[in-house]
Parts: structure tokens; C-alpha cells; sequence
């Protein structure tokens, strides 16, 4: 193999031209479709339409030329001297990207479906670990793609290797594991089981602002007694059709979400090979991330009562980045059995599981008073609304009933869920669990932590409670109210972090 | 997999023999801290005066001003004394392997940073501080904005010394 290619300026597959333009377009219609759609709305007169016309063809060819400007001023190239890889791009403002190879985090590919359609891949570089952004490069051969990003991985690991006692082996060599992927009933079975609750809401809100404009329609004519009584059979009618509206809406509601299940999941599959974990995932843009045990920093499993009688649960994978791109880097993989979450974990925490010390920790009853208390605003407002204005009509016994089953649920609830809310310290692993119905469970690595804060209001400290945090590169845990104890294990989890001489990432 | 490190051992701790953060020294920050944030408060009571004159010249009545002037004044009394609090609350302690910082009086925070965690170090200064002999140090992990820190009203010498002090630090558990 040639192994300085790729060493001269490069320019994208010409069908960038194409994407370029498209996707400026697009970008044009969304700033301006508002503007468009008044003009349409105001009945313009035939020669404005005209100019319109005239001056959208314009803005188009001005739009075309841009685009092969700009493709001409993508340059991309590998400067093997300075072991960098180099990118240069934009015409008003150029902006020109290096990136030295042992900054590589992860290469990988991206399709969107209009790239699906002209057969082009985006390559994306991660730098990760600083605070220099991503690169993208959108329009890509198939053929170019692999080459390249072979290229980079093993420059990248030749250089890694250099300075690093752990040396990361080409994926070529790597033998599979095990693959897991998620087939079309799993996902159904996501879409019917996550999200419902929202759906629900949504419908419930919807069916909310129907009755109140019905009940204020009937209220106007409620002296008309006459008018009233003829009416009744309509009221029946109207019902029947909120009954059907409402299956209809809960209908479309789930459908939606299975819809969304699908965009963002479909043909999911897991792989492991020897040292990493390869997911891929995705109708709509579809993206192969790898994962490594040395790059993860937190990972949540969650799952309901629903989905755990599917045996669904869902993982949740923070990974290493830099500040700006936290959210990004969370990778979410629905749709795991027990067995497989059991695997993937065995495999990124290939500590044992063996703790000389199992801790627990529950928060204070002040947390437990302060929920409630919260929770019991809402009552509030709502009774003031129905005590001082007339926007709610309803009779003092009703009232009552509404309150006293709010109250009574709101406290079953908070009691129950405060229960539920755990800290585990083990002698490699701090767990979190927290959660009633969408019970989740954080897992963290202990020497893995950034920082860690305490922090302890003035009302705490009589009482001697603290608040904490735990800052890890791939987002915060945090745990509130708890005993002072605590704080022989914030220093153990410091020793740990201190004493580690491995790599947080 | 890891290597196993050649000094590899795995006693048994004893959690309650691990040092302990809470019982560190804490060093205070210069006083000259607290002259700043006085400085601020005071400019910014001062713009809120000026605005409630204008108002009261405008349109507001004698007692409508008054009892704006009772709330404003009330409410920078308090930012006063709590400012003085905060500099009294506020401190940091240098361990051998960790930086220990510790401020706020209502809301009390302690963050710790081990130094094989920092990314960077650096010093700011701003006008005030320009003006008043002190600086600002940074320190910066990878955890994101809540788990960085910033230690106010320090000494410039001190400053660059605690910041040359931790990049020796970093550059030493590098490898």
C-alpha cells in the first residue's frame, strides 16, 4: 500500500457540489420561508411575483456558484512531515483545521438519506479531549472514506503507541465476539413501551383545552333552558367524540413514537470485537460509533416495569469529550436484553466484581419534605385559581375530591421514589439508583471521577447533610442530602482517583 | 486490558486511616477581594439609585419611592454582608496530590481536584484587580464548567507560584 497517500491536496467527490447546494438551499428556505409564505398570503400583484421569480433565480445561481466555489476551497490533505492531518475550507472567512494524529479520537461515518441518494459519505474526525472542534468532511466516496479513515486509525495508533505502554490494535485484526442486533419486533416493542406517558400527557392536555372550550360554550347558553334541554343529546354525541378523539390521538400519539424508534434505531446492531465495542445504528443518518472501555466515564441502564416484561432495558454510554460536545457523546442503545447489558458491562468494567465492601447510602428525610413540598405547589395554584377567578367551575366537593386524591397520590409517590433513591459505593464502583417507574442506574468507576464538589446549604448544616456531586467527563452524578458519613468515602473515592496511575481516558 | 503495574499491591484500606479533605488548613484570600466585590455591589446599588431617582423625578410619588428605596436598600445591605461573609468562607489548601477550594457562606461548596485530572492552569486579571494587586487563579479539568474553579483575590506572586507549582504537578503524573 502506498503509505504516503493522501499526502496532496484532496477535494470531496464531485457530487459535493450537489450537497453543498442542496443542503445552502435548504439552509436559504429556512431563514427566509416565513417571508415567502407572507408574500404568497398577501396576494401579491402579478409583477411582484415576477421580481420574485427573477430574484429567486438569482439567489439560485449565485447559490450554485457558491457551491463550486466553496468545493474548490475544501482542501483536505495528510501532512506526513508533521504527522497532521490538515483541512482548509470556506471562502469569506477560510478556516484552516490541523490535526495532529495522536489528537484522533475516533473516525467514523455518517449518511444522511440525501447522501444515501448520491452515494456519499461525511467522515467525521473527533478530537476529543480538547477544545478543538470536530471535522467534517460531508461529501466523501465510499472508497476514499475507508482508505482514509484506515489510514488516520493507524497513524493515529502508530503514534499512540509511541508514547503509551497499552498499544491499540488494528480493527482489521480484531476477531468478533459477539453481535447482538436488534430486529424489527424489539423495536416495535421500544416504540409501544417508551414515551407513552408523554404521549399520554400530550393527549390529556389536548383533551383539557377541548372540554374547557366546550364547557365555556355550553355556559354561555345555560340561561337558555330550553336551548339547554335540546342540546342534551348533543352533548352525549360530543362526548362519544372525545372518547373516539382520544383513542385516536393516543393512536397517533404511540404511532409517532414508533415512528421516532425507528428514524433513530433502526438496524441497531453491537459488536464486539476484541478490544472495543462497534454500535451502529440509524434509518434517517446512520452512525457507527466504537466504543472503548478506556474512553467511557458514565453509564446509565434504565428500564420500567413495561419494558422490564419485554426484558427492553436501555443503555445509556457517556464518553470522553471535550467540554462543548458533552451531549453529543452520548450514545443511548435502546432495546438490550439482560444477558446482553450483563455482556456490555462485563466488557467495559472488566474489573471483577468482587467488592470487599458494599456501602448504601440514602438520603435525608429533609429531601423526602422538601419533594413533598414542591410537589404540593401545583395543588396550590390550583386551588387559588378556583378560589379567586372564574376559570375553573367546579363545585367545593369536587374540589376537595381533586385535592385530597392530588395530595394523597403526590405523597405515595414521593415517599415511594425517595425510597428508591440509593448510593453505592463498592470498592471500584459508585452506583446510583434512583426512580419509581423509569428506574435508572448510574455506574461509575471510581478513579474515573474530574472533580468532585460538596456542597451543604446553611439550613444543612445543623443537621449535618451535604449535597454531592460528582464531575466526570462525560457529565455529572450527583446525590443530595446526605449524612455527613459520606465523606470517609469522598475520600476514598479521591484516593482512588489520586492513587490510579491508569488513564481516565 | 490494563497492564498490571509492576508496583501493584492490594492491601486492605481502612477507610477511616485515608486523609481527610475536611480537616485541611484552609489559606484566606487577600482582603483586597473583599474591597472589590464591594466595588461591584456599590456600582451596581449606584446605577439602581440612579434609576429610582429618575423614576421618582418621573412619575412616582413620595411613598411609592420610598418603599422602592427601603427594598434596594434593604437588599444591599444584605449583598454587603454577604459579601463579607463570602470572603470570610472562602479558602483553599494545596495537598501533594490534590487542590482543595472552598467558598460561599448561604451556599457553602468545597470542590476538590486531584492534580492528575487538571488540563490546564491559568491566571486572569481584571480591571479591578489590575487596579488592586490581586489576581484570579483557574483551574481547569475535563469534567465540564462545574468542575472547574476559580480562586479570587490572590496575591499575583502567590498566583503564578500555586500555577507553576501545579504544572509541575501535571507534568509529573503524565507518566
Amino acid at each position: 500500500m502506498n503509505s504516503e497517500a493522501y499526502n496532496t491536496a484532496q477535494r470531496q467527490s464531485i457530487a459535493g457540489i450537489l450537497l453543498i447546494f442542496v443542503s445552502s438551499l435548504y439552509k436559504l428556505v429556512k431563514i427566509f420561508w416565513a417571508m415567502g409564505a407572507y408574500l404568497l398570503l398577501s396576494g401579491p400583484s402579478k409583477t411582484t411575483l415576477i421580481y420574485t421569480a427573477l430574484g429567486l433565480l438569482v439567489v439560485t445561481g449565485l447559490t450554485l456558484i457558491y457551491s463550486y466555489v466553496y468545493y474548490l476551497k475544501f482542501i483536505f490533505y495528510i501532512d506526513y512531515g508533521r504527522e497532521e492531518f490538515i483541512l482548509e475550507k470556506g471562502i469569506f472567512s477560510t478556516e484552516n483545521s490541523a490535526i495532529p494524529f495522536d489528537k484522533i479520537q475516533q473516525v467514523y461515518f455518517k449518511r444522511s438519506i440525501f447522501q444515501r441518494v448520491i452515494n456519499v459519505y461525511s467522515l467525521v474526525i473527533d478530537t476529543a479531549g480538547s477544545n478543538q472542534k470536530e471535522v467534517e468532511i460531508k461529501a466523501i466516496s465510499e472508497n476514499d472514506a475507508n482508505r482514509l479513515s484506515e489510514i488516520l486509525l493507524k497513524a493515529k495508533s502508530e503514534k499512540v503507541g509511541e508514547n503509551q505502554l497499552e498499544e491499540e490494535r488494528l480493527e482489521t485484526e480484531d476477531h468478533e465476539a459477539w453481535t447482538h442486533k436488534v430486529d424489527f419486533l424489539t423495536l416495535l416493542k421500544i416504540g409501544i413501551s417508551t414515551n407513552y406517558l408523554r404521549g399520554l400527557s400530550l393527549v390529556f392536555a389536548f383533551v383539557v383545552s377541548i372540554y374547557n372550550r366546550i364547557n365555556t360554550y355550553f355556559k354561555d347558553r345555560l340561561e337558555d333552558v330550553e336551548v339547554y334541554f335540546s342540546q342534551f343529546s348533543g352533548v352525549l354525541q360530543s362526548i362519544g367524540y372525545l372518547a373516539l378523539l382520544f383513542v385516536v390521538l393516543l393512536l397517533l400519539s404511540i404511532t409517532i413514537t414508533i415512528i421516532e424508534v425507528f428514524i433513530k434505531y433502526y438496524g441497531l446492531k453491537i459488536q464486539q470485537t476484541k478490544d472495543k465495542l462497534e454500535v451502529e445504528m440509524g434509518l434517517k443518518t446512520n452512525t457507527k460509533v466504537s466504543l472503548q472501555p478506556r474512553r467511557l466515564q458514565l453509564m446509565r441502564i434504565s428500564t420500567n416495569p413495561v419494558q422490564k416484561r419485554f426484558n427492553l432495558y436501555e443503555a445509556q454510554i457517556s464518553l470522553s469529550s471535550s467540554e462543548n460536545e458533552l451531549q453529543k457523546n452520548k450514545i443511548k442503545i435502546p432495546g438490550l436484553g439482560k444477558e446482553i447489558v450483563k455482556k456490555i458491562k462485563s466488557f467495559l468494567y472488566s474489573e471483577s466484581s468482587e467488592s470487599q465492601f458494599r456501602t448504601t447510602f440514602s438520603p435525608d428525610k429533609l429531601l423526602l419534605f422538601r419533594k413533598i413540598s414542591l410537589a404540593m405547589v401545583p395543588a396550590l395554584i390550583f386551588l387559588a385559581v378556583w378560589y379567586f377567578t372564574a376559570l375553573v367551575s367546579l363545585q367545593l366537593w369536587a374540589v376537595l375530591v381533586l385535592a385530597g386524591l392530588y395530595v394523597f397520590a403526590a405523597i405515595a409517590i414521593q415517599i415511594l421514589s425517595f425510597k428508591a433513591r440509593k448510593l453505592i459505593f463498592t470498592e471500584e464502583f459508585l452506583q446510583k439508583k434512583k426512580g419509581l417507574w423509569n428506574k435508572t442506574e448510574e455506574t461509575l468507576e471510581l478513579f474515573k471521577i474530574q472533580s468532585i464538589s460538596i456542597k451543604q446549604p446553611i439550613w444543612y448544616r445543623r443537621r449535618n447533610l451535604v449535597n454531592i456531586v460528582f464531575h466526570t467527563a462525560g457529565g455529572d452524578l450527583k446525590f443530595y442530602a446526605v449524612s455527613n458519613d459520606i465523606l470517609r468515602y469522598i475520600n476514598y473515592v479521591l484516593y482512588k482517583a489520586e492513587f490510579s496511575k491508569r488513564n481516565w481516558m | 486490558m490494563d497492564p498490571i503495574a509492576n508496583d501493584f499491591s492490594n492491601e486492605q484500606l481502612d477507610l477511616a486511616s485515608l486523609p481527610k479533605y475536611e480537616s485541611v488548613a484552609f489559606s484566606s484570600v487577600s482582603s483586597k477581594y473583599l474591597i472589590k466585590m464591594n466595588i461591584q455591589t456599590g456600582i451596581l446599588m449606584l446605577v439602581l439609585f440612579i434609576m429610582l431617582g429618575v423614576l421618582w423625578f418621573l412619575q412616582l410619588n413620595q411613598l411609592q419611592a420610598g418603599i422602592n428605596l427601603a427594598i434596594i436598600s434593604v437588599a444591599f445591605i444584605f449583598r454587603f454582608w454577604n459579601n463579607y461573609k463570602l470572603l470570610q468562607s472562602l479558602g483553599y489548601a494545596v495537598r501533594d496530590k490534590d487542590v482543595v477550594y472552598k467558598r460561599g457562606f448561604i451556599f457553602n461548596k468545597t470542590t476538590i481536584i486531584p492534580f492528575n485530572r487538571v488540563q490546564h492552569a491559568s491566571i486572569s486579571r481584571g480591571v479591578w484587580d489590575k487596579l488592586l494587586g490581586i489576581s484570579s487563579l483557574n483551574i481547569f479539568t475535563a469534567g465540564g464548567s462545574g468542575s472547574d474553579i476559580t480562586i479570587p483575590g490572590l496575591d499575583p506572586e502567590m498566583a503564578v507560584r500555586l500555577k507553576e507549582a501545579i504544572a509541575v504537578k501535571i507534568s509529573k503524573d503524565e507518566f
